[in-house]
């Protein structure tokens, strides 16, 4: 190398207004450098901003159209949109006793974005509130999932391949509308995997990717079982000459905003276990041992293998080849990370313990990563895309014959693989989007709502399922006066009198799915089990009888007025079924 | 209604205290941010020499270690420089070591300074006239100079066409006490990363020692402020505000060791005059001059530093105590903990950091010095607080006397009485 070989006139004067004409660009040249930067990163990238472009809108549109209208609205969605609703409206984290099922950050997000954009204001019903923000999120996610796809080295075709399984197939679209936590959750993952990947390998890339990964373990502890796999992408792409410092910071980060939520239990006195209140200790120990089980998932009477059998009827061809990918997955390097994710879930779907409706959600995104990474590298290594008449020249002509026979062959199977794909699993999803846009399965429950609007007393009390809980309060029933009913018997929130409880309600309001939970008997009157373990509500259905019902059967409500003058009714005839 | 303001202005503190732990931590792992800026904090690799240096050597009452400095000094391989040691006229002792030294060796000068109240930059004032290199360079009377030093800062002066070269200065005695192993640390953090961020926006409060200027600029800047305490911060302000390039470089290998204070009570009196000068760089306003906003902004930041530092460090115990004591709502109780996770993370960026110390500099960190830097982290704050206020109240006074640190040195390998195993 070569320097100067002496000290340049000095270039200093203490002339200071020259000084200050000197340096400082104006804000123009400010702007007009800013401008280059971005239109030089146009250009470069302008290939993947297109793809990306005609993702979103493609993606978007299959989700929206029909998505207030399929799935029905259910228990557990209008729970969180209680619970965002709670955040601005009570000043609390839950509509009744927060009692640590989930950390608090996913409906304080919901709330933000309620309050932000109105959504109560301007939808058709409260659940959609959140419906629209799993619309939110799942854009985000698939420009995430783009970009995640390119970093870990996918062409863009298996980028695209990637994305169009994550936002077409109708399992996806179906459980991605859902107004869930688990929806929330999946962009703050993705983020946590791109920034994990970054190539710069920054500290600040190893901060974002731990405050992404906090932020969905904040959202829901589920993202938890992600841990291994993103810490494995972050590990395999740090460099030796500030690793340390990268690794640190990454632990610090993750550690430290997870600590903020037994932080919150603790200054609220209700970490640990204690007479009188909740706390984060029960929860969690319920969540992890106490909680029955929803068995095997290869025993056919299981809750477990209805809930896997429904997902596969959505669509049984994506699931079977994620799953045939996920060991070549854990093998390669480049997928190793995604894979691993994939693998933990299945491992925990194969494990027998509680198995909720929309797991999932939280498998897809890394379901499709491993598939579409698995073609990449194969067909990467078969050089087809070389031998074809339009590739390189040189390429066509050089190898070993055995080995060109051989990468032809298997690059062939994989092409074929994923044809074979498109072709069987084109009719279905064809059917499942149609059904998806147009089966307005959630018109039951509307007109369930708006029966209750109309021929209920604001003085009544209702037992109701959460998917109608904000809309009746938002309508002008007292809260107190409008009750989830697995609160009854358990919160003491719920004001209703110690004695005879049951004879304080007006109305039950349950759907199909609430009977099976409440261990209804078939003609709907309550059983043995729903007498012992929910006594207040197997009183009042026993003392009630069905006065409406709506919907098509596996979405029906049902509406059952309580008599209060003693004699038990049963279902009664009058029902009006539209 | 006063409860609700003294919520806001709480939440308000809070927010500050949060800023500063946030910007402490970003700007000590600066240097670490890529794995290729890693490597940019290196001097680059030395060619051919070609300029020559005049290195001032301030020393009073130093004819203990004094020999020893100048002997390594003499002993660089860079062929054209000059050793000017500047004595008191009131300090013999020191004097009759300097002159003994000049007389066995014609590299090395004396220059007596004649100033009734003396101070550093008094003293290398006195000099600066009669430097005859083309950089004048900068060192303590207890500084262990790395031979090789001289010839990369040549090579660095030419190949970043810097009118500016801040080398590494590095405390090396981290087992002597509790606080020496966290001021060890200071300087490591202070020296391989902060500074480099501070160069790099062109705003930079210099070091003490292994500094080094081209001559003709520190002639046209006449010198160093006589009455400033942080004389070496005050040159830094005064010629980034004229624009100035620095170059900072960082070689373990090339670092000049020193040593800490020898007792807690030194340390205390060494960053009272920090904070004070800090106070008075401040003050005086150079900083006004920096051509942008961001840089005026980083400028009136980090001189006030110390302050927010003071106050943080007081601050974040207390509020968490009171939080629990005092039954606020639970979401001020929260946001108390805030400004705690960065600082957290400091403490553990800081054992990292220790770690990379004991790999750059070859010595063996032990199980005890990590729990030392973790248990030290309030009790360290806690003086550096103390110290800020002492400085504020003394510049208000006007007390504005030198209190010198006393050298005794612990930082080289040899020594035949230790006194630090005396402190604390």
């Amino acid at each position: 190398m070569s320097y100067q070989t002496e000290l340049p006139p000095l270039d200093l004067d203490l002339d200071l207004e020259a000084l200050e004409r000197a340096v400082a660009p104006t804000p123009r040249e400010r702007l007009e450098r800013a401008r280059q930067r971005l239109g030089a990163r146009f250009r470069r990238d302008r290939l993947d901003l297109t793809v990306v472009s005609v993702l979103l809108v493609v993606a978007g549109w299959v989700h929206a159209r029909g998505m207030y209208g399929s799935p029905a609205r259910f228990d557990d969605e209008g729970t969180y949109t209680a619970y965002a609703w709670a955040v601005p409206n009570l000043h609390r984290l839950a509509h009744y006793t927060y009692w640590y099922a989930h950390p608090p950050l996913g409906q304080l997000q919901m709330a933000l974005y309620n309050e932000v954009t109105d959504a109560f204001g301007r939808l058709p019903y409260a659940v959609a509130t959140g419906r629209e923000l799993a619309l939110v999120c799942k854009l985000i996610a698939v420009v995430l999932m783009f970009r995640l796809a390119r970093r870990l080295g996918f062409s863009r075709v298996t980028a695209t391949l990637a994305v169009c399984m994550f936002s077409l197939s109708p399992l996806a679209v179906y459980f991605q509308r859902t107004a869930l936590l688990d929806n929330l959750v999946t962009p703050w993952l993705l983020a946590a995997f791109f920034f994990a990947a970054s190539p710069r390998r920054s500290i600040w890339a190893a901060a974002g990717s731990a405050a992404c990964f906090a932020v969905a373990v904040l959202s829901k502890e589920t993202a938890l079982l992600f841990m291994p796999a993103v810490m494995l992408l972050f590990a395999q792409r740090t460099d030796s000459r500030n690793r340390k410092f990268t690794l640190t910071m990454f632990v610090s980060v993750v550690s430290l905003l997870g600590l903020l939520y037994p932080l919150y239990a603790l200054i609220k006195n209700e970490l640990w276990d204690g007479p009188g209140h909740v706390s984060l200790e029960w929860a969690i120990r319920w969540q992890l041992f106490d909680r029955q089980g929803s068995g095997s998932i290869f025993d056919p009477g299981s809750t477990a293998h209805t809930v896997v059998t429904t997902w596969l009827s959505l669509d049984r061809w994506s699931c079977a080849v994620c799953l045939l990918a996920v060991v070549p997955g854990l093998l390669f390097t480049r997928t190793r990370a995604v894979a691993l994710a994939f693998a933990i879930q299945v491992g925990s779907l194969l494990r027998s313990g509680y198995l909720p409706y929309p797991f999932v959600i939280a498998m897809m995104p890394f379901a499709v990563l491993t598939f579409a990474g698995v073609v990449d590298v194969v067909w990467r290594w078969s050089r087809l895309s070389d031998r074809l008449p339009w590739g390189p020249a040189q390429a066509r002509s050089r190898g070993h014959v055995t080995v060109t026979v051989l990468r032809t062959f298997v690059g062939a199977s994989v092409a074929s693989v994923v044809v074979a794909l498109a072709v069987l699993a084109a009719p279905s999803w064809r059917y499942g989007l149609q059904d998806l846009w147009t089966h307005d399965r959630d018109a039951g429950k509307a007109t369930a709502l708006s029966w209750l609007k109309s021929s209920t007393g604001r003085d009544q009390t209702l037992v109701v399922d959460d998917a109608f809980w904000v809309d009746l309060v938002r309508d002008g029933h007292p809260a107190r006066k409008v009750i989830w009913f697995t609160k009854l018997d358990v919160d003491k929130d719920v004001d209703l009198p110690a004695k005879a409880p049951w004879r304080h309600i007006d109305y039950v309001v349950l759907d199909h799915q609430d009977a099976l939970s409440v261990h209804l008997n078939s003609d709907l009157t309550p059983s043995p089990d729903t007498k012992n373990l929910f006594p207040t509500l197997g009183q009042a259905l026993e003392h009630g009888r069905i006065v409406a019902s709506f919907g098509a059967p596996q979405d029906r409500v049902m509406i059952w007025r309580v008599s209060h003058t003693g004699a038990s009714a049963a279902v009664a005839a009058g029902t009006a079924t539209p | 209604m006063l409860i609700d303001a003294v919520l806001v202005g709480y939440l308000a503190a809070t927010l500050l205290l949060l800023v500063v732990a946030l910007s402490t931590l970003v700007w000590m792992v600066d240097s670490w941010r890529t794995p290729e800026s890693v490597a940019m904090t290196r001097f680059p690799e030395p060619d051919e020499p070609r300029l020559s240096f005049s290195l001032l050597v301030p020393a009073r009452d130093e004819e203990q270690v004094l020999p020893t400095t100048v002997s390594r000094l003499l002993e660089s391989d860079h062929p054209d420089f000059e050793v000017i040691i500047i004595v008191g006229h009131d300090d013999p002792g020191t004097s009759a070591v300097a002159e003994r030294l000049a007389a066995s060796e014609e590299r090395v000068r004396v220059v007596v300074d004649e100033n009734v109240v003396k101070n550093k930059p008094k003293a290398l004032n006195t000099a600066l006239p009669l430097c005859r290199g083309s950089v004048v360079g900068v060192f303590d009377a207890e500084d262990e100079v790395a031979p090789s030093l001289l010839r990369h800062v040549d090579t660095c002066f030419r190949a970043t066409q810097a009118h500016v070269v801040q080398g590494g200065v590095q405390l090396m005695n981290f087992r002597s006490s509790w606080w020496s192993l966290r001021n060890v640390l200071e300087y490591f953090f202070w020296f391989s990363s902060r500074l480099h961020l501070h160069a790099r926006k062109r705003f930079i409060p210099l070091g003490g020692n292994t500094v080094f200027v081209r001559t003709d600029l520190l002639r046209l800047a006449d010198g160093w402020d006589p009455e400033c305490l942080a004389e070496d911060c005050e040159l830094g302000v005064r010629l980034s505000s004229w624009g100035a390039r620095v170059s900072v470089a960082y070689s373990p290998e090339l670092a000049t060791r020193e040593e800490t204070p020898p007792t807690l009570k030194g340390l205390f009196k060494q960053r009272t005059r920090w904070s004070q000068g800090f106070l008075q760089v401040l003050r005086k306003g150079e900083w006004r001059r920096l051509p942008t906003r961001r840089q005026r902004l980083m400028a009136c930041y980090l001189l006030t530093m110390p302050f927010m530092q003071a106050f943080s460090g007081v601050l974040v115990p207390v509020s968490v105590v009171a939080m629990f004591l005092l039954k606020a709502p639970d979401l001020v109780v929260m946001a108390t903990f805030l400004p705690l996770l960065p600082t957290v993370a400091t403490v553990a960026v800081e054992a990292v950091g220790l770690h990379e110390f004991g790999r750059a500099f070859g010595e063996k960190v032990r199980l005890r010095d990590y729990a030392k830097l973790i248990l030290g982290t309030l009790p360290y704050q806690l003086i550096l607080a103390a110290a800020a206020v002492r400085a504020t109240t003394r510049e208000l006074q006007g007390v504005r006397t030198w209190e010198k640190t006393a050298h005794v040195g612990a930082h080289r390998p040899v020594m035949l009485d230790d006194p630090q195993e005396s402190v604390l």
